[in-house]
């Protein structure tokens, strides 16, 4: 047993916990532990959902439309119900509750009753026995439908005589940023800029497939397990689908095999299918989406057309900035638009638009479109990924232009502690900008690169130019809606172990281990004494979604908050056997103890006993809300977001000019996370989250033809292979977040945001040309070296 | 394409046969009457079977049929039987040192799961214009050996295909049981060279394999072999481009006039997914132009 | 349908079945013996989550008829360990942070060891190469490629 030498200082800040956060040296918090999952998941016995067992289940099926835009005139479901082996075929009017699901709105059928608005839109479900015979009963639906003129991009949907995908019209969501003036902005720029650019449908591509499992009670009650980001969400829209209280529905979280947000939207969709075939047949149904089902029928990242225009002063002051965003939605609204004030992908990419920049005049419009085009959903980076590509090629470009070189053109306008954002939202605090640019700057020997990229006035011939290109960014922690709150539950035992209910779900970006060492650390015991209970949304306080890099953040703190709860009593219990009054006892390594006589303790384990001898309270909740959020509907003023990570991302690429090929050879980024609550985590979030960013940059699209999608499968909706991943380094910083605890903010979605503008700002430096349009796959790329060499070539 | 855009794991075929023997194997194939296939390696056959580009309900399986997976060299022929994978290519110091574009080709091809079951005659059955061992087995004057009913036919590969995915080979009655080509020879080279969208896992946009017989004393070109796909229907060999090296001095004109000439006979189409017309076009004269050169730097020129 | 008797060494242990002559490797294993560490992502032979070590040789199961697999000799992830004891790979994933979300773990895991069973001393790109045909979407593979060279080293320590 190890006796503390120390005195271990605890410093009291003043934040929105009031309560202490910090220590001076932590026992559990900032180590690289290793994950509490590991051993199940390298051994292959952790179970994930389509690995649980359910004899007898009945498997169910979807039928979906061939037709972007429909209507459905007459269905025939009677050679399907004869079919031997066949439980149940359903179609609208068997819906007991209401026929809508979706993350925000409920405007997506469950089962189309009067239309169909895109491609993969469902018909009807089946239950049967077998798969094979649901396939089967699937194909004897005879259903009639009346193909109506569809619209298939936001600038044809917003025209008058479009056809309308919903009665109220195309144009779902107007959102708007008013700041200074514009117009006296641009008559004071010395240099104005001002471009377009495009980003596709892209697909999250979890190698998970969707699943999930619906168990009926005989009391009406029903109990729903798969992979889901949001239990919580998932229930309420099969409350609401059933027409039962949410209290008769259990949903539980299976371990997910990759989320990214695709699997906010998704497990709404399978998890409310299945369940109304549960309760329909009486029995327990299977449902399980094929890989091309998913990439077909379920949310995606919104593709936009972003117009900008920057203009700044000759010293490269920014002056003005004024953009224009058409944010194709698709069918139905999913993340799109979100709840007041500030939630949803469309405020939120209106607000990033932007970008990390001090500029006194802002104008911007974002228009949220509906297309008969698959879905725009959550998806990591939440609409930040565009804009960010929109607002880092355009501020490297105008560096060009004032001959600057781009990061000194970025460093004299970005934020710091201080600055005032384009919504007149004020930085006071945790801006680590400046500071994760220097590091980068250092650590990838930019000046020196810099140097050696090769004179762009023509192509040499050479046919392998190198080019390095850097971007920053910004992203919030939190979704920014008045509801944005969440709970949990801490619950000592007395040989001093821990259980830990939460809801915020595990899909490998380490959430069970991180929140088990906030607990651990705030509770005075190891990782190891502390257990997650699986998220279940019968036994977990309400914990809001695990989205929007809030998890760490917000239910770190409810955790400690809760924490604190049990602290006292442990402390009361320990002051009586220790003799030493409350004020003066540390918890701290499985040890209470006296602070200034440290050979005074106790083992937490008898202070536990002794709390539980006494019948004091050993359990506690800890609810935590963020600060408010506030965004002006017509202005776009406030603050929606209480607080934002940061990062800088430099990329060096190797282009072919003959075949227009992009080979990224190395990026390093900084992160200001401020806290790495898990260093080696931490670490692998940036790695993974680049390198989607490079899929995003070079070869992922979803490409559509008149509303169909014609890569469904893995072959050809590509993403990157390890041959395709560079050496990524990874570089975190601490600005400390006084909202978070220890210092923490968010870190999952921040990595894939700018690191498409790195790379393609790497080729524009390689080559001299401008990519506008993403991915930059090859052939991108050598069409605009050919565009603008054309005889060189 | 799926129309009801429903997919199922069971893949519904009824009977499954592993022969011993070719003969076995025929005798099987006769009695379906066309409803029975050969499968190999199966990597090409499951997917087609799972999204109904097939309907199948007995397969034959010849990979339990002894002698088939052996490469040989014989009478200066390497000959490659109907089960040898493309690892066991990629792997072959044989084929390394005497025919490297094949090891190139399949080498690129998929990933190491695919390539540790795909077979190389399999790929070439499959008909494709691209494909990653049937390019470079079209430069290497390579000729195919099918077994039917009681005879064996020998083909040159340049006459086996028919259209996208069709061969004259009818895999409900006859199997290859064979490919072999000339083991090249001092002052023989080959190189395959390849334009996809990523690293691994990927369909090519554009395939291209050389073969280069060149003099090296008097520095001009014997004569060469270029195959390219997807540029046609079927794979490709750019004959007009090869008659430009016939006896030709090694000059950096008469590469780019060849590279060239490559490129104005090839037609490829519009794939929205892998390279537009023009880009793959021009990409043609680019990868012969580059083709040549790494041919002769390993003949050392 | 009539069912066919199989046999299957999984993992050392000799399994006899009866199975449907249409059902494919990964299934059998997944259902049939009921080990599901081997995971199914696309059914394509595409995302490598359905690797097994057949007679050798690392391969998609998804892709083979277990008529074909019959009387072979197959390595699953659960047969990794032995009594307990994590194979140095399995280690060096944990201890490296290679794992994130886990459902390319066990393709990851047999693609190296297939690798590591050939080639004692891989370079970086053969080990690039090894992995390149299973796809993950959550670590971007740098501490995968990490995991498996320091397994190499313990490995080939281990054998001097």
């Amino acid at each position: 047993m190890e006796k503390v030498n120390k005195r271990v200082l605890v410093k009291e800040k003043e934040k929105s916990l009031g309560i202490p956060v910090f220590f001076e040296e932590l026992s559990t918090v900032g180590k690289s532990k290793i994950r509490v999952d590991a051993y199940d998941k390298v051994r292959g016995k952790l179970q994930y959902g389509a690995d649980l067992e359910c004899p007898q289940a009945l498997i169910g099926k979807v039928l979906r439309s061939p037709y972007p835009h429909a209507l459905i005139k007459k269905i025939n479901i009677k050679k399907a119900n004869h079919l031997p082996g066949v439980k149940a075929v359903m179609t609208a009017e068997d819906i007991p509750g209401q026929n809508g699901f979706g993350g925000i709105i409920p405007d997506q059928p469950v089962i189309c009753g009067d239309k169909v608005r895109y491609i993969g839109d469902g018909v009807a479900l089946v239950a049967a026995e077998t798969e094979e015979i649901a396939i089967k009963a699937l194909k004897l639906i005879e259903v009639e439908y009346e193909p109506l003129p569809a619209v298939f991009s936001p600038m044809d949907a917003v025209r008058p005589d479009a056809p309308k995908v919903h009665e109220n019209g195309n144009l779902l969501r107007i959102a708007k940023i008013r700041k200074g003036n514009i117009e006296k902005g641009f008559i004071e720029s010395d240099v104005i800029l001002e471009r377009t650019y495009t980003v596709p449908f892209v697909e999250h591509a979890y190698i998970e497939p969707d699943v999930t499992l619906a168990i009926p009670h005989p009391d009406g009650a029903i109990t729903v397990k798969g992979p889901m980001q949001d239990p919580f969400t998932v229930r309420r829209n099969i409350a609401s689908v059933l027409g039962i209280l949410i209290n008769k529905v259990q949903c539980v979280q299976t371990p997910i095999g990759g989320g990214f947000g695709g699997k906010d939207d998704s497990a709404i969709d399978i998890g409310t299918r299945a369940a109304l075939l549960a309760w329909k047949t009486g029995k327990k149904i299977r449902m399980e989406y094929d890989r091309e089902e998913i990439t077909l029928s379920t949310a995606k990242r919104h593709p936009m057309i972003i117009q900008c225009k920057i203009g700044a002063k000759k010293d490269g002051t920014f002056v003005v900035f004024e953009g224009m965003i058409f944010n194709e939605q698709g069918a139905y609204a999913s993340f799109g638009p979100g709840g007041r004030p500030a939630g949803g992908v469309h405020i939120h990419a209106v607000v990033m638009l932007p970008g990390p920049y001090v500029i006194p005049n802002v104008k911007v419009d974002g228009y949220l479109v509906h297309t008969n085009h698959p879905y725009g959903g959550a998806m990591r980076g939440f609409g930040a990924p565009q804009v960010n590509f929109a607002h880092e090629s355009l501020v490297d470009e105008l560096a060009e232009i004032l001959g600057m070189d781009p990061y000194y053109l970025r460093l004299k306008n970005c934020f710091e502690v201080g600055s005032e954002t384009a919504t007149g939202q004020l930085l006071n605090q945790s801006v680590g900008l400046k500071d994760s640019m220097e590091k980068t700057k250092e650590a990838f020997k930019w000046d020196e690169k810099k140097k050696l990229a090769p004179d762009q006035k023509g192509l040499k011939n050479t046919e392998k130019r190198r080019g390095v290109g850097m971007a920053i960014g910004w992203y919030r922690t939190s979704i920014g809606t008045s509801s944005d709150g969440c709970g949990a539950n801490l619950h000592l035992q007395e040989d001093g172990s821990v259980l830990l209910y939460q809801g915020i779900t595990e899909m490998g970006q380490g959430s069970y281990t991180v929140l088990s060492q906030i607990a651990a650390e705030a509770l005075g015991v190891t990782l190891e004494d502390v257990r997650v209970v699986t998220p279940d949304t019968d036994i977990a306080p309400d914990s809001g979604p695990t989205v929007g890099s809030r998890s760490t953040t917000l239910m770190g703190n409810a955790i400690l908050i809760a924490a604190e709860v049990i602290k006292k009593s442990l402390v009361e219990s320990a002051s009586e056997l220790l003799g030493v009054s409350t004020d003066r006892l540390i918890v701290k390594d499985r040890l209470i103890y006296d602070r200034d006589n440290p050979n005074r303790f106790v083992d937490l384990k008898e202070a536990a006993k002794q709390s539980k001898a006494m019948g004091r309270r050993m359990m506690g909740q800890g609810w935590y809300t963020p600060p408010k959020s506030s965004l002006d509907l017509e202005t776009g003023q406030g603050s929606p977001y209480f607080v934002y990570t940061y990062c800088t991302q430099m990329a060096e690429v190797e282009v072919d000019i003959k075949t227009g090929e992009v080979e990224v050879i190395k990026i390093i980024a900084t992160f200001d996370v401020g806290k790495a609550i898990n260093p080696i985590m931490v670490e692998g979030q940036i790695q993974g989250g680049i390198v989607m960013g490079l899929g995003y940059a070079l070869m992922e699209e979803l490409v559509l033809k008149e509303g169909v999608i014609q890569n469904l499968n893995l072959r050809d909706y590509i993403i990157p292979t390890a041959l395709d991943a560079p050496e990524i380094i990874p570089i975190y910083i601490e600005h400390t977040n006084v909202h978070g605890p220890f210092g923490a903010k968010g870190i999952g979605e921040m990595p894939n945001i700018p690191t498409a503008p790195a790379i393609t700002n790497a080729i524009a430096n390689a080559i001299g040309v401008r990519i506008y349009d993403l991915p930059a796959h090859s052939e991108r790329v050598y069409m605009a070296i050919r565009r603008r060499f054309e005889k060189e070539i | 394409m799926n129309p009801h855009l429903v997919w199922s794991k069971s893949l519904h075929w009824e009977k499954y046969f592993r022969p011993q023997t070719i003969h076995e194997a025929l005798k099987i194939l006769e009695q379906f009457d066309g409803k029975a296939r050969i499968i190999a390696g199966g990597t090409d056959l499951l997917i087609q079977i799972r999204r109904k580009e097939i309907e199948l309900k007995t397969l034959v399986d010849i990979s339990r049929i002894p002698g088939l997976d052996e490469i040989k060299l014989e009478n200066g022929l390497i000959k490659i039987g109907a089960l040898v994978t493309h690892s066991q290519v990629v792997q072959s110091p044989l084929i390394h040192e005497r025919a490297l574009a094949l090891c190139e080709g399949a080498s690129q091809l998929g990933s190491p799961q695919i390539r540790n079951l795909g077979t190389v005659v399999g790929n070439v059955v499959n008909g494709q214009p691209g494909a990653d061992t049937t390019i470079p087995l079209l430069a290497l004057n390579a000729i195919v050996k099918v077994a039917r009913k009681e005879k064996e036919q020998n083909i040159p590969l340049t006459e086996f295909f028919i259209d996208t995915g069709k061969t004259i080979v009818d895999s409900t009655r006859e199997i290859v049981t064979e490919i072999s080509f000339p083991a090249l020879i001092e002052g023989e080279t080959s190189v395959s060279l390849r334009l996809a969208r990523r690293k691994a896992l990927a369909l090519p946009i554009l395939t291209t394999s050389i073969f280069i017989s060149a003099d090296l004393g008097k520095r001009i070109f014997n004569y060469a072999r270029i195959a390219l796909g997807p540029v046609a229907a079927i794979p490709f060999r750019a004959k007009d481009a090869e008659s430009i090296l016939i006896s030709a001095p090694i000059k950096e004109e008469v590469i780019k006039e060849t590279a060239q000439k490559a490129a104005q006979k090839s037609n490829p189409r519009n794939s929205l997914l892998r390279g537009g017309e023009e880009y793959r076009k021009a990409m043609v004269a680019v990868l012969v132009e580059r083709g040549i050169h790494k041919g002769l730097e390993r003949l050392e020129i | 349908m009539a069912k066919e008797k199989i046999q299957l060494e999984v993992n050392g242990k000799k399994f006899n079945l009866k199975v449907n002559p249409d059902e494919l490797l990964v299934d059998v294993i997944r259902n049939d013996i009921g080990l599901t560490g081997t995971k199914v992502g696309c059914r394509e032979g595409e995302c490598g989550a359905c690797s097994v070590i057949l007679n050798g040789k690392v391969i998609p199961s998804c892709l083979v008829p277990v008529m074909k697999a019959d009387g072979g000799k197959i390595l699953t992830i659960e047969g990794l360990e032995k009594e307990g004891e994590l194979h140095p790979l399995q280690k060096a994933f944990v201890q490296k942070g290679a794992i994130q979300c886990g459902f390319c773990t066990p393709g990851m895991l047999l693609s190296a060891k297939n690798l590591l069973d050939q080639n004692a001393n891989p370079t970086l790109e053969e080990i690039k190469i090894a992995i390149s045909g299973v796809l993950c979407r959550c670590t971007g593979y740098q501490k995968i490629i990490e995991a498996i060279r320091t397994a190499s080293e313990i490995i080939r320590n281990q054998r001097v």
